[in-house]
């Protein structure tokens, strides 16, 4: 074992051997630190650590009283939240039916009326177009995406050069 | 009365049973409070971060799994998480200057003169902890100072359990340099 093998499993395992995970390192290192200065100091410095952190656990801190106080009061007070109403202004209506905005509803709902008032007065139906006869396209002139056939026919009727170069590239 | 594990004291928790809130408080306060005063160094931190965390376990009781992990291992994670977001704020995550004022005490039952060594010892390890970043101090403290396996060590900082021996690694590492480099210059001086 050299130092720097000493030193990481020093830093990975801390300073108990018997938690290093190897046997063969755990008896190598325990050589190692009889015959290297460099390794005693690394390992008591370890050592020391890990002795503070265990003395200091043993110390029995408190958490102060003013903050526990706090605490205990945390379900008061966020069930004290829970419960609060929602508290409305002095002039606000408890429903907007009681409000100020019927005026409005009204008002837009006026136009809407007379609009269909004046459509049923008028005799409009909608546009009643004869059978077969649409106006949006004509369907002979569809080209099928899985007709090869017609698809070529309506390339080549416009693009007659542009066909026969296709020929020479299939070949 | 018939103890209640704190399993079942969270269930109750969860339907909104105070008295059992302060039972789990109680149980848990002086060491969610240590973890938290060391690893911020300052103690009105240390105060913010208990009462953030234990409102959290009042208002979301529901979102501890029982059975999964341990209940101090869910409070540390809360707290871990709280002092991560309050670290955010105060945009300093290498090394916190609050951490000069940490001011651990010896135990009041040791002899006057093993009690002052004691003290001066524990001074060091206040000043050592403030030597690393905060992440390898909580990996340190969690492992060392509150008990935790590598596992729950990992589980709390949300990491694999290769990275937390990692974090614990490099954490060694750079308090030992920092305790040679001390007992050098106190050696030329």
């Amino acid at each position: 074992m050299n130092i720097d093998q000493f030193l990481t499993n020093l830093d990975t395992f801390g300073a108990d051997l018997d938690h290093w995970s190897d046997p063969l390192e755990r008896k190598g290192a325990r050589a190692f630190l009889l015959q290297s200065l460099e390794a005693r100091q690394a390992f008591e410095a370890v050592q020391k650590l890990e002795a503070l952190f265990i003395s200091d656990s043993q110390n029995s801190h408190k958490a102060p009283k003013n903050l526990l106080d706090a605490i205990f009061k945390i379900p008061q007070a966020h069930a004290d939240n829970d419960t609060v109403p929602v508290y409305l202004a002095a002039n606000q209506p408890t429903s907007w039916m009681a409000g100020e905005r019927w005026p409005t509803a009204i008002a837009a709902a006026i136009p809407l009326v007379v609009s269909f008032a004046a459509g049923v007065g008028f005799g409009l139906q909608p546009l009643d177009l004869d059978e077969g006869s649409t106006e949006y396209a004509d369907i002979n002139s569809w080209v099928y995406a899985d007709s090869l056939t017609e698809s070529t026919i309506e390339f080549s009727a416009f693009f007659p050069a542009a066909e026969e170069g296709l020929d020479n590239d299939a070949t | 009365m018939t103890y209640l594990s704190d399993d079942q004291l969270m269930l109750k928790v969860v339907s909104q049973c105070a008295g059992s809130f302060t039972e789990l408080v109680s149980r848990h306060v002086d060491a969610l409070h240590a973890y938290a005063y060391r690893l911020s160094g300052n103690p009105s931190t240390a105060d913010d971060l208990m009462q953030e965390t234990w409102v959290k376990v009042w208002t979301h009781a529901g979102s501890y799994k029982v059975g999964r992990v341990k209940l101090s291992t869910w409070l540390h994670t809360v707290l871990h998480n709280k002092f991560i977001d309050h670290v955010r704020k105060q945009n300093k995550f290498s090394r916190s200057e609050d951490y000069a004022d940490l001011a651990l005490q010896a135990p009041a039952n040791f002899e006057p003169e093993q009690q002052s060594q004691q003290q001066d010892a524990i001074d060091e390890f206040a000043q050592l902890l403030a030597q690393v970043p905060e992440n390898q101090r909580a990996a340190l403290l969690l492992v060392h100072r509150q008990g935790f396996s590598i596992g729950e060590t990992a589980e709390i900082l949300n990491l694999s359990s290769t990275a937390t021996q990692s974090l614990l690694a490099r954490g060694r590492k750079a308090i030992r340099s920092a305790d040679i480099n001390t007992r050098r210059e106190r050696h030329e001086h």
